[in-house]
């Protein structure tokens, strides 16, 4: 079973900075609001969560690090493996976006070894 | 002899598809080399000063765009790279993003980090060459009929 979280449509097409001091819906923002509660979540459930970014208008790259490489910097509870078995990036009919989603998986498993 | 005009016609419209095409690739991948040459002198110099995002976010957001820009030219240069969000098109150009953005970058009172040039310019040599070698292959081993220069 997976859930699939819309950010274009549920959080914000139009994706911010880094922090919460660089402006509205930065990746702090989304890693707080958002994604720690779904992965919470999902961990309770057992089911997957997909986080699909088809229609935003761009993916910074500070943005994805905070959002997902600071989920297990800053959340050193979560236990590793499973979240990552979770969680899943994507953004299927954007091909531009790929390699963003790729650093996002990459950002995640980077800090996870941490 | 309608025949004959009908034919030249349209041979003269396929030629002009396929010689727009070569040099749209062509200019492409030049302007990613010039990108990634940007790319790499602006981080590198952004790495290894003690720049601080809460004076001015100009350097990261300057960072940012060119990112974005390798990623469209990337994908424009080497279609046949970019199957799927796994193929090795994304790939080249996430290892590149992975080396300029860490967690560190754009956090106040960041630490510089000189060591951080050398895999950047790693990660931007690689995606030049593979994309280099992929207009060398479309050029000269496609057949003519893709625009190729086989049997030319």
């Amino acid at each position: 079973m997976t859930t699939t979280y819309d950010v274009a449509d549920r959080f914000t097409p139009d994706i911010g900075g880094r922090f919460r001091s660089d402006g509205e819906f930065s990746g702090e923002e989304f890693r707080e609001a958002v994604v720690l509660p779904l992965v919470r979540e999902a961990l309770e459930t057992g089911r997957s969560i997909r986080f699909n970014f088809d229609g935003v208008t761009g993916m910074p790259t500070s943005f994805l690090e905070e959002a997902f490489g600071g989920l297990f910097r800053l959340h050193r509870d979560l236990p590793t493996e499973r979240v990552l078995q979770l969680v899943k990036i994507e953004a299927p009919d954007t091909p531009k976006l790929w390699p963003y989603v790729r650093f996002a998986e990459d950002a995640m498993r980077v800090s996870a070894r941490r | 002899m309608v025949l004959a005009v009908l034919g030249s016609f349209f041979l003269a419209r396929f030629n002009e598809h396929y010689r727009t095409r070569r040099e749209h690739l062509s200019r492409a991948v030049d302007a990613l080399r010039a990108q990634l040459e940007t790319l790499l002198r602006i981080s590198s110099e952004y790495w290894a000063s003690k720049h601080d995002a809460k004076v001015s976010p100009s350097q990261e957001a300057e960072i940012e765009f060119r990112l974005s820009d390798v990623t469209t030219l990337a994908l424009l240069c080497g279609r046949e790279l970019w199957r799927d969000q796994g193929s090795e098109g994304p790939g080249l150009v996430s290892r590149l993003m992975g080396s300029v953005v860490t967690e560190e970058f754009g956090k106040v009172g960041r630490k510089p980090d000189p060591t951080r040039a050398r895999a950047i310019a790693s990660a931007a040599a690689e995606l030049a060459a593979v994309l280099s070698q992929s207009r060398m292959d479309y050029l000269y081993k496609a057949p003519f009929w893709r625009g190729g220069r086989r049997n030319h």
